[in-house]
Order: structure tokens, then sequence, then C-alpha cells
């Protein structure tokens, strides 16, 4: 008998650690952030500042959207996110993804819908 | 105090150096142009990293690392350097459109070439705004990476980063601050080949130290060398007394002769010329160094 990740193990995470998303075309799905850091160097050997930065992923179980009727995320779709005590919210373009795991999640590169500047 | 003595101008290159007062120049232009002036971060030091979260749009300004190399003989004269310094540019922008966002760093990027490479109070060889008139002699080398879009496009914020490279040349002199041992240098030249001297001939008829010359054919001058009857060998012509200069005429010998009516031959003496060249320093003069690119 095989084991279902899916079912034993990320549901119960999901339950634990997940957020709605709010906005965009997957309102009422739910995802797992994970963010740190990110520091661009010196990769053209041109005198440069480093940048800091996050490095922001979304995690979705593939099984509830297919329940739901919804096609996998895909780049350039925008997920939302209210607030959740002291996680900002916020609109997230997808950039990278989906990646796949054994287990039936599905990992994106994520990065926030920001006004241009300049 | 064991500094070495020397004065400068009272500006700022007396304790600058020139590479960071172009720096300074560069960065005072760009930060305040239409372009960068509202940019979130403007920096001429990148000890500090920048923070996607909060400070793009930025521009960064920044030096390289600066180069010399003798400029002409490294063992002849003063010491003289030719200095190649990269300035290195950095432009950060957000925009989660792509094409948007490399349209605007290509606008900048081009932005930034008019406003530096045909900023007259910049560039001028001459003459610039610069402090201290320093002067940038040109701009050998201009590299300009392709865009950066973060890390493999992993950043959480939508970023896009230009980088130019710039690099310029300026130059430096290095005058010594003291000669106590040496004032001045006296040199004298002479011809290499001496002229052959010249002659004249006459009838002389002499009388002690005075001789009495007619018929002169040529012209006699004073130290000529008397031969003919009557005259003891290594006699010569002291000065004329009377009669026309260097021809018929009484002149006074360096020895008694006693020729009556002989014909005399006169060598006059090789009129050697050499220049006296005096090389100076002027001993209240004080150097000047570190006091613009090229004096």
């Amino acid at each position: 008998m095989s084991v279902s990740f899916a079912t034993l193990l990320y549901a119960h995470c999901f339950d634990m650690f997940a957020r709605t998303i709010t906005s965009g075309p997957y309102t009422g799905m739910r995802a797992i952030f994970n963010s740190g850091p990110l520091t661009m160097m010196n990769d053209e050997g041109v005198v440069i500042a480093e940048l800091s930065d996050q490095e922001t992923m979304m995690d979705i179980l593939m099984q509830e959207f297919t329940d739901n009727s919804f096609a996998l995320p895909k780049q350039g779709d925008v997920v939302g996110f209210a607030a959740d005590t002291d996680i900002a919210g916020g609109s997230y373009e997808i950039t990278d993804g989906p990646s796949f795991n054994s287990g039936g999640q599905a990992t994106y590169y994520i990065r926030k819908v920001e006004t241009a500047a300049p | 105090m064991t500094d070495v003595p020397w004065t400068g101008t009272g500006g700022v290159s007396d304790t600058q150096s020139y590479s960071w007062i172009i720096l300074n120049a560069i960065f005072d232009r760009l930060s305040a142009s239409s372009f960068f002036q509202n940019f979130s971060i403007k920096r001429i030091t990148r000890a500090l990293p920048i923070e996607a979260g909060y400070q793009i749009p930025s521009i960064g300004i920044y030096l390289g690392s600066e180069t010399a190399v003798a400029d002409g003989d490294p063992n002849a004269g003063d010491i003289r350097l030719q200095h190649t310094v990269p300035v290195g540019m950095q432009i950060v922008v957000k925009n989660n459109d792509p094409v948007a966002m490399q349209a605007t760093l290509d606008r900048a990027k081009w932005f930034i070439l008019n406003q530096l490479l045909r900023d007259n109070t910049l560039t001028n060889r001459l003459k610039t705004t610069i402090p201290d008139n320093v002067r940038i002699e040109g701009f050998p080398r201009l590299r300009i990476p392709s865009p950066d879009w973060g890390r493999d496009s992993k950043n959480e914020t939508p970023i896009g980063m230009q980088l130019i490279e710039l690099f310029y040349t300026i130059r430096s002199e290095w005058y010594p601050t003291d000669f106590p041992d040496l004032k001045t240098i006296v040199v004298t030249e002479y011809p290499e080949n001496p002229p052959p001297p010249t002659t004249a001939t006459g009838t002389g008829t002499g009388s002690g130290t005075s001789l009495t010359v007619t018929s002169v054919t040529g012209t006699i001058e004073p130290g000529a060398a008397i031969a003919g009857a009557g005259v003891p060998v290594g006699t010569t012509i002291v000065s004329q007394q009377s009669g026309t200069t260097g021809g018929n005429g009484v002149y006074t010998t360096s020895a008694a002769t006693t020729s009556i009516a002989a014909a005399l031959t006169f060598q006059n003496p090789i009129a050697i010329q050499h220049v006296d060249v005096v090389y100076q320093f002027n001993p209240d003069y004080v150097p000047i160094p570190l006091t613009g690119p090229h004096p």
C-alpha cells in the first residue's frame, strides 16, 4: 500500500501554516509562504554595491486545486494575501514555477506587485 | 614632524585625490539631474548594500581600482604618472513589466552617457568647473554589461539593474620638494671644429716694441702672431697705437723688433666662439605638487 504524502503529511502542514489567497484567479485557495534573505553580489566584475532582497516562495497542494477545478498557477499569475498578524499582505506575481516534489506539492517563486519606480 | 614638506594651493586637491574629486563631480552632476534627482537612494560609496524593499530606485557612483603607469620615461625628470580610473555606475529600478523596465534602464544608460560625455564643464581638457581645475585627459574605455534582473529572477522585488563602467584617464606629476645640494649648473659650449685663422700682410719697420706697418693687406688684429725679418719668434701684436684700425699704422708688439721695411705676415688669433648656458634652480621656488593633473 503506497503512502500519500499529500494526504497524510502535507495536508496537515497546510492546515497549520497555509494562508488563504484573497485576490486574483485563485481566490479562496491556500498556500504556504516561505521567504528568506537573498543577496546579489557582483557577478559582472563591475564595481557595484551588494543588493539585499528576499527570496519568496509559495507552496500549494496540487490536489486541492484539481478538486476545486482550478488549473495550476503559472508564470505571470497574481495571487493576493491578506495581512496576518505581523506578516504583511499584498499581491505577488508568479515568476518561476511550478516545480514539483514527489508528494503532490508545487512550489513557485513569487515577487511583489510593485508600483514602477521610476 | 616627519612629513615631506610641500605647499599646495589651498584647494581640495591638497587633501583629496584627483580621482575622488572627479568621482564627486560625476556624482554631483548625476544626482541633481532630472532623471535621478528623485531616486530614493543616491550613493557615492558601496559600503552598505542596497535594500531592495525600500531603497529602489537607486543610483550608485563608485570608484573602481585605480591603476597608473609612467607618463614618459620612468627614470627621467619628475615622477609623472598616467592614471586610469574606472567609475562604476549602478542603477536599480523596479517594475513588474520586464519590457518597460528594460526600456527604463536603457533610458537611464543613455541619459548618463549624454550627461557626462557632452558636459563641457566636465570633459574640457583646459578649463572645467571641477575643483582645482582637475582635468580628465580622456575616456579610454566604456563597458556596459547586459541588464541584470536579480538572482536568477528569484528576487521578491521586481528589480532591474543596469551597470555602466566608464574609465577615464588623468595625469599627475610629483615634483621633488627640495634640492639642497644643487642650485646652479654652468655649461660652456665650444664649436667642435674651430674656423681657420685669418692673415694679413704688410711692410714693417720696428723701433723697440713699436712697429710701423704700411701697405697692409687684410686686417691686423690684436693677438696676431708676427713673422718676418727682424721679428723674434713668438712676437704678437698687443695693440694698435695709431692709424687705420687693422690697417696701416703703428702697433705695439709683445717683444722688440728690428725690422726695416721688411715684408711681414700677421696670423690673427682663432676666434673661438663659446656660449655660456646657466641652469639655475630658483632657491626661492616652492614646489607645488598635487595641485592639478598637469602643470
